[in-house]
């Protein structure tokens, strides 16, 4: 399959939508695919086109055990506790917790006397991708109403987009907010310092992770997440 | 289900947003909303009730996966999760190409136009111009377009069904796609 010419590709975007390619030729369409962008939205687009008449087919409810082993399958319901009740996951948190205070606080040895006591608690996350590669590290100056952004590496962005910090609802927690809260844009290439609103300030103490979205330049016009989110990390007291 | 109580939101993409960030509640809502759509369509293109909710379940963990890959600003939320519940439909009607039994019939249908109303209407636009352009095709083209789309026909199924060569049903729906997409681009 000859994937140059511009009509065909188009064409074949079409028909692969409309479901009409089998066998080798769905399969060689569907290589080429995960390999282009340029294809993959081609694809997108005629998605855009024919789905559309999905709309017009008469719902059909489907039966509550579908949901139920949904649930069971992406373990909605039972990880949390789960993982909570874990004592595994508890020493690895309290090492890496331990570790990364005794970093941060060799980095900040020299702005922070050791003797000031703790009246805010604070709190640190590693920012990873998802193949669990480290981007940044934040951590928290309550007292202060700050954030600090540091870089492991810098990271690279297109000229026309910027990187967006979320704060992520805890949903074993009634109490935290619904949506994600903006923190702020974060840089591609050097440490971020934020101050942080009222709103920022009381949902991190409510808020289950945080997250990096890729956002229009100037961030999210929306005020949730409208790109990819491309990091996660969780946020552990100090 | 759960989280119900809490969650009343019915913006599809803000729905989608908040599966991108892992948001259980929101996946439940989710689903909740769009779930007889997607079923209604799945159960059209592969026929038998136990393989279409096999097919809704791969179709929302892939929804859950693919979360962060959706982009408003390339089409409505409803729209993207069809698709995805289409392509696993005839990922598995092509794996099982005799699992299904088709009555002759189908070819007679009338496929209805107008909106369900369940209140969502997240691509009713992109719906309502689709609409319009294809009243504009010839009757060959609308017919075959329609009909592989809603039943997950290669052109050699459709055409040993139908009856017409195999030559003209290609050029129906080639012709058809390429008068649609000028259509909706004017």
């Amino acid at each position: 399959m000859k994937m140059q010419s511009q009509s065909l590709r188009n064409h074949l975007a079409a028909e692969y939508v409309l479901g009409t390619l089998a066998g080798l030729a769905r399969s060689r369409f569907e290589y080429y695919m995960h390999q282009d962008p340029s294809l993959q939205a081609l694809v997108q687009r005629w998605g855009q086109v024919l789905n559309p008449m999905g709309s017009l087919v008469q719902p059909v409810k489907p039966p509550k055990r579908v949901w139920k082993t949904i649930e069971q399958r992406l373990q909605l319901k039972n990880t949390n506790k789960g993982i909570w009740r874990s004592l595994a996951l508890w020493r690895s948190i309290s090492l890496l917790g331990a570790t990364m205070a005794i970093l941060v606080g060799l980095y900040l040895g020299p702005l922070q006397p050791l003797q000031q006591p703790q009246i805010t608690k604070d709190y640190l996350a590693v920012i990873e991708n998802s193949q669990s590669q480290g981007a940044w590290v934040i951590s928290t100056d309550l007292k202060q109403k700050r954030l600090i952004v540091r870089n492991l590496k810098t990271q690279q962005i297109a000229s026309d987009k910027d990187f967006e910090l979320w704060l992520l609802p805890d949903t074993n927690n009634k109490q935290s907010f619904k949506a994600p809260v903006s923190v702020g844009l974060i840089k591609a290439d050097k440490q971020t310092e934020i101050v942080l609103s009222d709103t920022v300030y009381s949902a991190i103490q409510k808020a289950g992770g945080v997250a990096v979205s890729l956002e229009p330049l100037g961030g999210s016009p929306t005020g949730l997440p409208t790109g990819p989110v491309l990091y996660q990390g969780k946020l552990q007291l100090l | 289900m759960t989280g119900t109580d809490t969650y009343q939101d019915n913006n599809l993409e803000d729905l989608l947003y908040r599966c991108a960030l892992h948001d259980a509640k929101a996946l439940s809502r989710l689903y909740e909303l769009t779930s007889a759509r997607l079923f209604g369509l799945c159960l059209k293109i592969v026929i038998r009730q136990e393989i279409a909710e096999d097919v809704l379940q791969d179709s929302y963990i892939n929804i859950w996966n693919k979360a962060d890959q959706f982009r408003g600003d390339k089409g409505s939320a409803l729209s993207w999760m069809m698709g995805i519940a289409r392509n696993k439909a005839i990922d598995w009607i092509r794996k099982n190409p005799l699992g299904r039994e088709m009555s002759d019939d189908i070819l007679l249908e009338q496929h209805d136009q107008t909106l369900t109303t369940d209140g969502l209407t997240d691509n009713y636009a992109d719906m309502q111009a689709l609409i319009n352009c294809m009243d504009g095709l010839d009757e060959g083209q609308r017919n075959a377009i329609k009909t592989v789309y809603y039943h997950g026909f290669t052109h050699k199924e459709y055409s040993s069904k139908s009856g017409h060569p195999l030559g003209t049903i290609k050029g129906w729906i080639r012709r058809g796609l390429q008068a649609l997409k000028r259509c909706l681009e004017t």
